[in-house]
């Protein structure tokens, strides 16, 4: 069994990679309607929860890189996760091959087998983020395990359309 | 006045001219006095977007300042300072930043109520159920009298204050320290001036103030602006053009604009 050495807060390379992440930058500036507005109006989320989601986003981002094991975002996350990958270019080019030179794939669950271990995981995930970040993870982003495995039934509505 | 020195533009232009004010001058106001107290600073940065980028972009980002620690903030002013509490380290580009303080200001009869809410001048305020169903503000006995204070003070003060910056730069700079952010309600301040103040003169008058120390005033965080060259005053029209440019699109209840799809790239070089 391979035990691993515990993780303890940021080394100087990690905190390299934050600042790369960090100052990433998701939004294109000269667009009117940028990744910021659409993650807020598909979410309905207002612009300010949007942009803190954002930054929660680039600290899981930065989990993933540092890590060996798999991490498991919280919902919100995963949205802005979700998001992201639809702006190919953003993701798979600019994040991932220039900036982290790292491809970090988005693994979708297979099913109700998965879910302790995506449980396990998400503590795990919460821990780490705690040990590195030196703070707990903000709960109105980061939601504790049982809700965030409870609260998951989401379906696409047209509100044009369904009033 | 001593009050001046105690209430914000925001809470100032409320006292004396409530009728007329717009959300985005209240707005405004308020986000270059906190600006000016360094609460939140404006940080430039030119980047590349990744390293193999070709071009060097500026990005504008609004961060919290260095006296954000030590500043408790209005009702009023959380529109703008609530994302930092949550996380500290947060940088936002500077037209979400505004976007964002448009949609929490709630429109301009909720924002007027909640500056209304702060503790320095609720009191010159009625406050009845009526009132806030008609959407009425009027003002109270204590609150009609501060009012004529106020602009009377401001009004001699505009008056006198660029032949002060002239000719007795001391007293001109002991004004301006009194009144806090409420130098933004001056309509003949040459900003200009004050980055030629001169360092002994800021020393002496820190010496003066150390004597009468009050913790309700801002002074010690306003006296900082004087000391450094930050060019802020050009974030004015910025705030107002950044404003504009969603101002017809953006509706306080959400967002309706674009509703355009995605297209494909054709592929990269």
């Amino acid at each position: 069994m391979l035990i691993l050495p515990p993780i303890k807060k940021m080394n100087v390379e990690q905190k390299e990679i934050w600042n790369k992440i960090q100052n990433f930058e998701i939004d294109d500036i000269g667009s009117s309607f940028t990744f910021t507005d659409r993650l807020a109006r598909e979410n309905d989320w207002t612009i300010e929860y949007s942009l803190r989601t954002i930054f929660e986003y680039k600290k899981f981002i930065f989990l993933i890189t540092i890590s060996n094991l798999p991490q498991t975002p919280s919902d919100q996350i995963d949205q802005v996760w979700h998001l992201h990958l639809l702006y190919t270019e953003s993701y798979w080019i600019e994040l991932c091959k220039h900036t982290l030179n790292k491809n970090i794939h988005h693994g979708p669950t297979k099913g109700s087998e998965e879910k302790a271990l995506c449980k396990e995981q998400y503590l795990k995930t919460l821990e780490l983020y705690e040990v590195l970040f030196n703070e707990k993870p903000p709960k109105d982003i980061w939601m504790d395990v049982e809700t965030r495995f409870k609260e998951i039934h989401f379906t696409r509505v047209n509100r044009k359309k369904n009033g | 006045m001593k009050i001046l020195s105690k209430i914000t533009p925001a809470e100032a232009m409320l006292i004396k001219d409530d009728v007329s004010l717009e959300l985005k001058d209240l707005m405004k106001y308020t986000f270059m006095d906190l600006l000016l107290k360094k609460v939140i600073e404006i940080k430039e940065i030119n980047k590349k977007l990744h390293p193999k980028d070709k071009y060097i972009r500026t990005y504008t980002y609004v961060v919290s300042g260095k006296n954000f620690n030590k500043y408790k903030p209005k009702n009023h002013e959380l529109i703008y300072v609530r994302p930092f509490i949550k996380s500290q380290s947060i940088q936002i580009l500077f037209k979400h930043f505004i976007k964002m303080a448009y949609e929490s200001s709630n429109g301009i009869w909720n924002y007027k109520k909640t500056i209304r809410s702060n503790r320095e001048i609720s009191q010159f305020f009625k406050q009845t159920f009526l009132l806030n169903l008609f959407r009425f503000s009027i003002l109270t006995g204590n609150g009609v009298k501060i009012k004529k204070e106020i602009s009377n003070y401001l009004n001699e003060i505009d008056q006198n204050i660029d032949n002060l910056l002239h000719n007795d730069k001391k007293k001109g700079l002991e004004l301006l320290l009194s009144i806090g952010g409420n130098i933004f309600l001056l309509k003949n301040l040459n900003f200009q001036l004050l980055k030629k103040i001169n360092k002994e003169l800021l020393n002496h008058q820190k010496v003066l103030y150390a004597d009468t120390y009050d913790s309700d005033s801002d002074w010690w965080l306003y006296v900082d602006f004087f000391e450094d060259d930050y060019m802020f005053d050009s974030y004015f029209d910025s705030f107002d053009s950044t404003l504009d440019s969603f101002d017809s699109e953006f509706d306080t209840s959400g967002c309706s604009s674009c509703d355009s799809g995605c297209s494909s790239c054709g592929g990269c070089d």
